[in-house]
């Protein structure tokens, strides 16, 4: 090692400098998606409470559900939860042993992106 | 890379509580799950209009309701946690500053986790009429 240059090692994630890849994709999107979750944490606790102290409090609460930014909002964190939700029920299938193949692997992301995005739509229609 | 390199702690070196972090982060995830989706059905019911808002409050005010509810924030808490950790022990590579982040992140979670716990069980507190929350009148 004495004549060799030590160049610094690159350190984790890779994200500058791997191929992007479908199921890079999903892992990356599950981070995102549950960073936007905990945001959306202290949203759901006032809307608890809301409900939890009575008539007027779930009204003021409700209001705000149904006005276009409590919408936007309610949407946006609803289709994280989705992903979150079934993205997780990925890894944890993969960590038994279920979907233990680069196909599979492909072949789940594919499907949990699929359910998402109807979600999405689904619940943008319903909303 | 070289023995020599491997041999040589980086930075702080291993914390070694890395399989504890994983298998943690499986089980608060399963309890999550299945908690967490219960209670959306049980409010988009609710905001759909198929269960009224007493029966709501019957459901979180009984005791079975509140050590569910109590099950829930202390999974999510630590499955908060141990999920930020993962993501900024990846992401900021200065241990000082990761540090500092990780603890405030902690003690904030403690204090969102106490207000929790404060709404769902002081009303029972409340209702032993103990000192701190007056005289027992209700």
């Amino acid at each position: 090692m004495a004549g060799q240059t030590s160049k610094p090692l690159p350190l984790s994630p890779h994200i500058s400098i791997y191929r992007w890849r479908l199921t890079m994709l999903a892992s990356i999107m599950h981070r995102a998606s549950g960073v936007l979750l905990i945001l959306g944490v202290p949203l759901a606790l006032w809307l608890l409470l809301t409900m939890a102290h009575g008539h007027i409090g779930y009204f003021y609460g409700l209001t705000w559900m149904r006005s276009t930014y409590g919408m936007m909002i309610l949407w946006l964190v609803s289709t994280a939860l989705c992903y979150h939700t079934c993205n997780g029920i990925r890894f944890l299938l993969l960590d038994i042993g279920y979907t233990d193949s680069r196909e599979m692997m492909k072949l789940s992301a594919k499907i949990v992106l699929a359910i998402t995005v109807v979600f999405a739509v689904l619940l943008a229609v319903w909303l | 890379m070289s023995e020599k390199q491997i041999s040589k702690p980086k930075d702080l070196g291993a914390a070694s509580t890395g399989f504890d972090d994983w298998y943690w982060q499986r089980i608060s995830a399963v309890v999550v799950l299945v908690l967490l989706t219960s209670l959306f059905a049980i409010l988009l019911l609710t905001y759909a209009g198929r269960i009224h808002i007493h029966t709501l409050n019957l459901l979180f005010t009984h005791p079975i309701g509140k050590i569910l509810t109590t099950i829930l924030v202390l999974s999510l808490g630590l499955h908060i946690w141990v999920g930020l950790k993962v993501i900024f022990e990846d992401y900021i590579h200065f241990s000082a500053g990761r540090l500092v982040i990780l603890n405030i992140i902690l003690i904030g979670l403690i204090a969102v986790g106490l207000y929790f716990m404060y709404n769902i069980w002081a009303e029972v507190a409340y209702h032993f009429s103990c000192i701190p929350c007056g005289t027992g009148a209700k």
